[in-house]
């Protein structure tokens, strides 16, 4: 455990080491929900409700969700199909470490950064725009929000590294992230809430992992789900996960046979 | 006069010269430019149809109709594109100063800047204009205002931008040798002119202000729409080419001051 420890530690250091580097990318964070939470309050302006949401709802979903966003997508694992491309995985293999803990732990750092940030500039620009927000009070809402972002962590984490994977057939490891990227940004939920949609389109995304990610931990903060539909929710939700970590598995160990260490 | 026809036939040989090899990598590597290119398209069409579908229940979004916003949106798309087309050869900077690589570029008989901006067109950032701009013309229509005098206003106020971004990159690059940070401050260009997705009225101040004034995304990306419409202030008008001329040749002089701090590093 202390190893892994430490490999977390490692990544705050590397961080603080290019400090530009995370100023600049914790700016442009700033600015996406700038844009989003202004495009909202635009189309809020004097109306009283939307799509099923008053104006506190929507502000609270946009400015939570960029929290949540924070948590979920800060991940190192992007790096993997570089790591498999220069051969430097080679060297995590030779180690007396599981490869998966270690990227776990990679993340853990990340995340522990980007949140800290997060929180620090939503909190700066509720001062300065002072949105009507809602807070919810309810303890059990706020544990399964909680359990919810768990279930974001586990099945981003196991999609990433998926995608990172392409590197043992591929040299081209960035097309197929961002492609990812592109599908997170609309169906996920950062940008809108997913149940303003028509819906046929809404619950085909509700079978798919990306709503797992910000919609539905924010939609159960905000007290908008019934308990049944919540546990629904995570019943679909552990279904994916023990499906993309099956799947995960089964392509590391085929990855791995046809890894040539080129680089090396 | 004669030489100067020479010089500009000169750099569009040249210019031919790197996109088509530019091309031939980009070609190199199928599956990439595939995925890239379907990607591309999935966000231009992802965010119009949020947009419409916002506007279906809307019908107005800061004071501007459902096909105006459209137009807004597209106009954005039009010159971010074009920009991407052009300087793509600005994202891969940083590798030649930190590598030291770009002394290469020092000794060639051509102007290192032309090189540095435009010496990696992306063609395939041509394929994503011929869908927006049919639409745009389409928006435009709808819009009422689609009259000759509007339309040359547009492609004027167009040209104007298309200044100011190329000012932005410039400015890019000469950060780039001075700090050898390049990708962040590239990516935050971007992020920054993508405040331009909507009409500027939308944000409140003091955001709106500071995005006319202190970075005129407003200028780069909503003027030529507003000019287009009918709803440009005169005196945004004037600002515009002012801005554009000061940060033009800002942008050179700070170029200019970079190359004699550039070190050689690592060469």
């Amino acid at each position: 455990m202390r190893k892994y420890l430490l490999v977390a530690k490692n990544t705050w250091d590397e961080y603080m080491q290019y400090r530009l580097n995370f100023v600049m990318w914790r700016v442009r964070n700033v600015l996406r929900l700038i844009i989003v939470y202004f495009l909202w309050y635009a189309i809020f302006n004097q109306r009283g409700e939307l799509f099923g949401y008053n104006e506190s709802q929507i502000l609270t979903y946009i400015l939570l969700s960029s929290i949540v966003a924070s948590i979920v997508f800060s991940t190192k694992t992007q790096d993997i199909g570089e790591e498999i491309n220069s051969g430097n995985l080679s060297n995590l293999l030779i180690k007396p470490i599981s490869v998966f803990k270690y990227w776990m732990a990679r993340d853990l750092g990340d995340k522990l950064l980007n949140i800290a940030f997060s929180i620090v500039e939503v909190f700066v620009l509720i001062i300065f725009f002072k949105p009507p927000l809602f807070f919810q009070t309810n303890p059990i809402f706020i544990f399964l929000f909680i359990l919810g972002i768990g279930f974001s962590l586990a099945i981003y984490f196991l999609i990433s590294i998926l995608i990172g994977f392409f590197g043992f057939w591929t040299p081209d490891v960035w097309g197929p992230r961002f492609l990812f990227y592109i599908f997170l940004e609309f169906f996920a939920g950062s940008l809108f809430p997913l149940d303003i949609l028509p819906k046929p389109v809404f619950s085909t995304l509700q079978l798919l992992p990306f709503n797992y990610l910000l919609y539905f931990p924010v939609k159960i903060y905000l007290g908008q789900l019934s308990i049944l539909s919540i546990f629904e929710g995570f019943f679909v939700g552990l279904v994916w996960i023990i499906v993309l970590y099956l799947f995960t598995n089964k392509v590391w160990f085929k990855g791995l046979k046809s890894y040539g260490a080129y680089g090396r | 006069m004669v030489l100067m026809v020479d010089k500009i036939s000169y750099y569009f040989k040249v210019w031919r010269l790197y996109t088509i090899d530019s091309f031939s990598v980009i070609l190199s590597s199928r599956f990439s430019a595939i995925i890239f290119t379907i990607a591309k398209f999935f966000r231009f069409i992802f965010f119009l149809l949020f947009l419409v579908f916002i506007l279906r229940s809307t019908n107005s979004l800061g004071g501007y109709s459902e096909y105006e916003v459209v137009f807004f949106y597209l106009t954005f798309s039009l010159i971010d594109s074009v920009t991407q087309l052009l300087f793509r050869e600005v994202y891969r900077f940083r590798s030649l100063i930190v590598e030291g690589s770009f002394d290469y570029i020092l000794l060639k008989p051509i102007n290192s800047l032309f090189r540095s901006l435009t010496g990696g067109a992306d063609l395939l950032d041509l394929f994503m204009l011929i869908p927006i701009i049919i639409l745009l013309v389409f928006s435009a229509t709808k819009t009422g205002m689609f009259t000759p005098f509007n339309t040359i206003l547009f492609l004027v106020f167009i040209f104007n931008s298309l200044i100011l971004t190329t000012a932005f990159h410039i400015l890019v690059l000469a950060i780039g040798i001075l700090t050898t940070s390049v990708d962040h401050t590239v990516l935050i260009y971007r992020d920054v002119v993508s405040t331009g997705r909507l009409p500027i009225d939308v944000y409140r101040e003091p955001v709106r202000g500071f995005l006319t004034f202190i970075l005129p995304v407003a200028i780069v990306m909503t003027v030529p729409a507003k000019a287009f419409l009918g709803k440009l202030p005169i005196e945004l008008v004037i600002v515009s080419f002012i801005f554009a001329a000061v940060i033009f040749i800002g942008s050179l002089k700070l170029w200019r001051y970079s190359l004699t701090k550039y070190s050689s590093a690592s060469s």
